[in-house]
């Protein structure tokens, strides 16, 4: 049986979904991010599903994963790794930190003190690491899924908005719906679920797809779209922080992954619509935070033309 | 699948079978239940769930109605045998109805009937059933779904259509030339109009007739004349052959010498309106001196009647010029009378008393007027038995009668006392419309006098009814109808005639009758020479404005050319997305500036539901050209094709 390369993506959401209830939208965000190459930032509250989800899609996705807890005395060679001395070889020996595992989940980022913070953002963009003047590159795929706690909670170090534009997407999980929880309290828990997973797209597989995206056809028409979003965030920076061409790319990328999704070979503006507000929520949303972002998202969408 | 039924969308089915209604006074009755029938049967079969007739049984059907309608007109052109028939083609299409795909063809053949329609009939009523059903047509010719679903929205894309038509239906309306020509005079076949009225004979009886008859003969409007109602004798034939009671034309009197017209058309005292007669005469007034229409020639004859060359089958509208009221017609002695009886002994004997201490004309009349007076002779609208009455008879028996039984009495006594006089029949008075400001003559006014002879040579009117019912004059055939004597009496000794004013009901009746008078004056005989009038109140002659229409063809033409320019302009994605927003534009749909195509073509989808294949691949013409970078000019054409298709 072949099978068109969405067919397997969406195979993989709908398997997601069954164990992870009520949250279809953002599993499909979460692997629209990893199938553009980027990284991924969730906000909320502890308990509402951030970490399963992250468990399921490295079960369903076969990626290696590693998990580092982020806490205010978190050193930056904690999660990159140290040199240790090699008294055999006679010299320095680097020995890898949690981050070198393709799929990292940075649990409670801004807990941690921003120079930590800082040089984990820092490998995030390069996609490598240097230690001693030497780099290490990070494996491929390497994907980071960071949560943060909203910033009403407390011991938090809130991400400076640079820092926030190597997130390619961020949203917020949010509170299962009334019925969903039933349907949960009722159910198999949810880890338990987690060890009869199994995977459903090899490495390969995902690399072949991100190949095949970066083929998808963005056209003259769309790239003016996207560039008319961004132009307008900067001629009217009383109401919105204005957006860095790097944003550009991130929501253009995000666009191809979801037209790929749609079965598609080229962007429509709806597929930079859908993205937008996970693509610009947190560069937008600046020190207020991911749903005021979201907000300000919708603002922009329902006032920027599609050009003709 | 099983068929669908015309019933199912019940206001579609009314529209449909309101033409039909419509043309009921102006086709066969075969035609019109006929059709009825077949409605009727599929209306039956469709509750029954009965088995559908094939399509060889309709057009066998319409076949034998074909030759039917050859059989009834001996011809199958025209607009009788043409209407006839589609009215069963229509219903008989109905009965055969299968899918919404025959709408269409129904729609047409709706709308070649509802126009047909004023071939018949150009009367405000007629126009105004006429006209909604036209709306309601084009109305169904929006896709059901849509219909069904923005009822609004279809709503007001149809009355935007018709308002946007409106500037060029005026445009036309007024300057498209009105050629007189009889290419397009329609001949009618079926001369549905009964000639009600006078005949050529005027008999006991025959006016007497026509009281109860409401049709309109003509309108009058004075110009700068104010008559009053005693003077308004509308005069139609000069009846000068006798024979008993009864008194007619000699034709041959008439034709001794016709007189071309040539009359002056400047400044008329009077525009009149008369409705299709299906005669050829003239209703003119007394001492009428010029008389034309723009129609047609009208001719003068002697006997001062007016006549025209053909029937009048059409409303014309003519004016005349006449003379200040004097009794005195200006035209000598002009004919000889034909008597056919020798007076009786009884009639001799009041020959005698009538002529004794008489030296002139005038004399005898007056003496005649006492004798009507003192045999207390009554006017009555009931004259009883017509039978073979003789003069004897009416002046000595019954003594009551109509105003024809004393015009020919008259006649006769005065003729065999050698005074000429002759019977001249037509109407009297009228329906004055104060909210139009002109006269309504009916048939209930036609009335009957005479002129004599009189001792200076000329004709001279005598109205004997106005010896015996002053009132029925001075009242006009309306208000004598509607009124006890006292009343009439009292109304018009108290002079409150005008005090007394119309009812609300009375002012609704004139206001419309106004309506009817204006629409058929300004509407429907809007020709040639309102056209040219037009021009010369403008100030533009022919030439201007020959050279107006080619100003206004070509900015019409440049301006389309530069509109077209401008979208040459536009990239041939731009002008894909402006032909199907523009498409559905006209639907009331707009495209939202922040809309992508995909949400644009979902919302077009709802909006037709059963053209959604089509619209999805119009869709994707414009996408792969702007999106897919499948830039090609085949994206242009099938995007043109489908819409044209849609």
């Amino acid at each position: 049986m072949t099978m068109t390369p969405a067919f397997l993506w969406k195979n993989v959401i709908d398997h997601a979904s069954r164990i992870i209830l009520d949250k279809q939208i953002e599993i499909e965000q979460a692997l629209t991010c990893i199938l553009a190459g980027g990284h991924l930032l969730i906000e909320d509250v502890p308990g509402v599903g951030k970490t399963t989800l992250v468990q399921v899609l490295a079960k369903l996705l076969d990626l290696p994963y590693s998990r580092i807890q982020f806490t205010s005395d978190l050193l930056p060679a904690d999660i990159i790794g140290n040199s240790i001395y090699d008294p055999e070889k006679k010299e320095f020996q680097f020995i890898p930190g949690p981050l070198f595992a393709p799929l990292v989940l940075a649990d409670e980022l801004n807990r941690a003190n921003p120079r930590t913070q800082s040089a984990l953002l820092q490998s995030m963009e390069e996609g490598q690491v240097s230690v001693d003047r030497i780099t290490h590159p990070l494996p491929s795929p390497f994907f980071l899924i960071a949560t943060q706690n909203p910033r009403s909670q407390t011991g938090t170090f809130s991400l400076p908005e640079s820092q926030l534009d190597r997130f390619l997407m961020s949203f917020s999980m949010n509170y299962a719906s009334y019925q969903s929880e039933i349907s949960i309290f009722q159910g198999q828990d949810p880890r338990a679920q987690l060890k009869s997973l199994n995977p459903l797209v090899t490495i390969h597989q995902l690399q072949e797809s991100q190949e095949f995206i970066q083929k998808i056809v963005v056209s003259e028409l769309l790239a003016k779209y996207i560039a008319d979003l961004l132009t307008f965030t900067r001629q009217h920076q009383e109401s919105f922080i204005p957006l860095s061409t790097r944003t550009g790319i991130a929501l253009s990328r995000a666009s191809k992954a979801r037209a790929f999704l749609k079965e598609r070979q080229f962007c429509l503006p709806e597929d930079v619509q859908a993205v937008a507000p996970y693509v610009l929520a947190h560069r937008l949303g600046g020190a207020e935070g991911i749903t005021y972002g979201k907000n300000k998202v919708h603002e922009l969408i329902k006032t920027v033309a599609v050009p003709t | 699948m099983m068929a669908k039924s015309v019933f199912a969308d019940s206001k579609f089915a009314f529209c449909l079978i309101l033409p039909t209604f419509l043309l009921f006074p102006d086709i066969p009755a075969w035609s019109f239940y006929s059709s009825l029938l077949f409605w009727f049967s599929r209306w039956v079969i469709d509750k029954m769930e009965w088995k559908m007739p094939t399509r060889f049984f309709t057009g066998f059907f319409a076949l034998v109605f074909l030759g039917i309608t050859y059989l009834t007109f001996d011809s199958l052109i025209g607009r009788e045998p043409a209407c006839a028939f589609l009215v069963v083609l229509l219903s008989l299409k109905i009965l055969e109805y299968q899918t919404t795909e025959e709408n269409g063809f129904l729609i047409l053949l709706g709308f070649y009937l509802v126009t047909a329609k004023f071939l018949f009939d150009t009367n405000l009523i007629w126009f105004s059933l006429g006209f909604p059903t036209m709306i309601l047509l084009i109305y169904f010719l929006l896709p059901a779904g849509f219909r069904q679903k923005n009822t609004k929205i279809a709503g007001t894309y149809v009355i935007r259509n018709i308002l946007i038509s409106l500037p060029l239906c005026l445009f036309l309306f007024f300057y498209f030339p009105r050629f007189s020509s009889e290419i397009f005079h329609l001949k009618s076949q079926n001369n549905k109009i009964q000639s009600i009225g006078f005949s050529e004979e005027l008999e006991p009886g025959s006016v007497s007739s026509l009281v109860q008859n409401d049709e309109i003969v003509l309108r009058a409007e004075f110009i700068n004349v104010k008559p009053s109602i005693n003077s308004l004798y509308w005069r139609g034939l000069t009846l000068t052959k006798q024979d008993g009671l009864s008194w007619s034309r000699d034709p041959q009197l008439e034709s001794k010498q016709k007189r071309s017209p040539m009359f002056s058309k400047a400044d008329p005292h009077v525009q009149i309106t008369l409705e299709p007669t299906l005669k050829s005469w003239i209703y003119s007034l007394d001492q009428t001196t010029d008389l034309s229409s723009n129609q047609i020639n009208i001719y003068k004859l002697p006997l001062g009647v007016f006549k025209t060359q053909t029937m009048i089958e059409n409303r014309l509208v003519y004016h005349l010029k006449f003379q200040s009221s004097s009794q005195r017609s200006i035209d000598a002695n002009d004919g000889e009378i034909t008597l056919k009886d020798t007076p009786s002994p009884e009639v001799k004997k009041l020959l005698k008393a009538l002529s004794m201490n008489a030296k002139t004309p005038e004399e005898i009349v007056f003496h005649f007027s006492e004798f009507l007076v003192k045999n207390s002779f009554q006017y009555t609208l009931n004259p009883g038995d017509q039978g073979k009455l003789s003069i004897d008879d009416f002046l000595f028996k019954t003594k009551k009668g109509f105003c024809e039984h004393f015009a020919s009495s008259a006649a006769i006594l005065l003729n065999h006392l050698k005074i000429p006089a002759r019977v001249i029949a037509g109407y009297h008075g009228g329906e004055y419309n104060p909210v139009g400001q002109f006269w309504t003559l009916r048939q209930k006014d036609a009335h009957a006098w005479i002129e004599y002879l009189d001792s200076s040579n000329h004709w001279r009117r005598y109205d004997p009814t106005a010896v015996i019912a002053p009132m029925r004059l001075a009242l006009g055939a309306n208000d004598f109808a509607r009124l006890s004597g006292d009343e009439a009496l009292a109304l018009l000794t108290s002079r409150r005639r005008d005090l007394a004013g119309p009812s609300s009901f009375q002012k609704l009746t004139y206001f419309f009758e106004n309506l009817n008078y204006r629409w058929n004056s300004a509407v429907v005989n809007f020709d040639i020479e309102k056209q040219k009038n037009l021009l010369k109140e403008m100030n533009i002659s022919l030439a201007e404005a020959i050279l107006y229409g080619i100003t206004f063809t070509l900015i019409l033409a440049l301006s389309m050319s530069w509109l077209l320019r401008s979208r040459k302009n536009a990239t041939r994605s731009q002008r894909i997305y402006q032909m199907i927003n523009r498409h559905f534009e006209n639907y009331g749909l707009e495209k939202k500036p922040t809309e992508g195509p995909e949400a644009w073509r979902l919302r077009t989808c709802q909006a037709f539901p059963e053209q959604s294949q089509k619209i999805q691949a119009l869709f994707d013409c414009y996408i792969a050209e702007s999106y897919g970078n499948k830039h090609s000019q085949s994206n242009l054409f099938r995007a043109k094709q489908l819409l044209r298709s849609l």
